[in-house]
């Protein structure tokens, strides 16, 4: 009866992890684009490619790497592209702050003719 | 304000043209489809199971101080076979080639070698698509032209053709 539960609490453990590896998988493979399809996800896609992503990123975690560690191998491999959330850079901060900078100077220069 | 209205113009046509050049930049990077990613790195020291041989073995044991191709393939690719000649042509023009066997079966991978002839100095077997992931490639037919210094320099998806030849045998 002993082993029984021992044997039960592992097939749980081992049951939990699994679904561990699997929620995380697809929380990363969704934000992975399949670079051979159209506007696909690598979660949703069923091509080679999508196929090979998906079980190289279970391989990773299994292998206990975190989100970063992957999504940097592939960027490595593929380039930002593959990334659907592009990583913020200076260029990315300047293109958002740029029409901020822009709307206040407007404002500067109409307060400026209002009083002058 | 301070400044004289000649300057004034000039440091605002100076600001304009910063920004266009800031977005021009930034939006105009090709995003859709980097192919070319691993051009110019260094090509991963790939380790696996030799088709041809029982035994492990690693890319930087194979080659040794000259250029040489390294092509993914499979049996079941059908351009694959459309390629094969030009590898073949490749092999007789004495520059090595290694092949990485995508996810196949190794008996059909065998007959077709035997079939189309074998232009390969070694194959490693890449039977879940990690090799390929390795080389940031994105399917089958795909060859990566490296230099002396183990440097990707050119990289071809889909089948080769007599264009990619001739870059090969001059890089040689």
């Amino acid at each position: 009866m002993r082993y029984f539960f021992l044997l039960l609490f592992l097939l749980m453990q081992t049951i939990s992890l699994a679904d561990d590896v699997m929620t995380r998988s697809n929380q990363i493979t969704k934000n992975l684009r399949c670079l051979v399809c159209d506007g696909q996800s690598v979660y949703e896609s069923n091509s080679n490619f999508a196929n090979d992503i998906k079980k190289y990123v279970k391989k990773e975690i299994v292998k206990n790497k975190t989100d970063h560690e992957i999504y940097n191998f592939l960027k490595r491999k593929y380039g930002e592209s593959i990334m659907f959330n592009p990583s913020v850079t200076f260029k990315s901060i300047a293109l958002w702050l740029v029409p901020i900078l822009f709307f206040f100077m407007g404002i500067y220069i109409l307060l400026r003719r209002i009083r002058g | 304000m301070f400044l004289k209205k000649e300057f004034r113009i000039f440091y605002l046509i100076l600001f304009l043209t910063a920004i266009f050049l800031l977005f021009y930049f930034s939006l105009f990077d090709k995003k859709d489809f980097q192919s070319r990613t691993m051009v110019g790195k260094e090509i991963p020291n790939l380790k696996a199971q030799s088709l041809l041989k029982d035994e492990i073995v690693s890319l930087k044991n194979i080659v040794n101080d000259e250029v040489f191709i390294v092509n993914i393939f499979a049996s079941w690719c059908a351009p694959c076979k459309i390629e094969h000649p030009f590898l073949v042509k490749l092999n007789q023009d004495k520059i090595k080639i290694i092949g990485i066997n995508y996810k196949d079966n190794r008996k059909n991978a065998q007959k077709f070698l035997k079939k189309y002839k074998n232009p390969y100095h070694e194959i490693l077997i890449d039977s879940d698509g990690e090799l390929s992931i390795n080389l940031g490639a994105f399917g089958v037919p795909e060859t990566f032209l490296v230099d002396k210094n183990f440097i990707i320099i050119d990289k071809k998806i889909g089948p080769i053709d007599d264009q990619f030849v001739k870059k090969a045998s001059n890089f040689k």
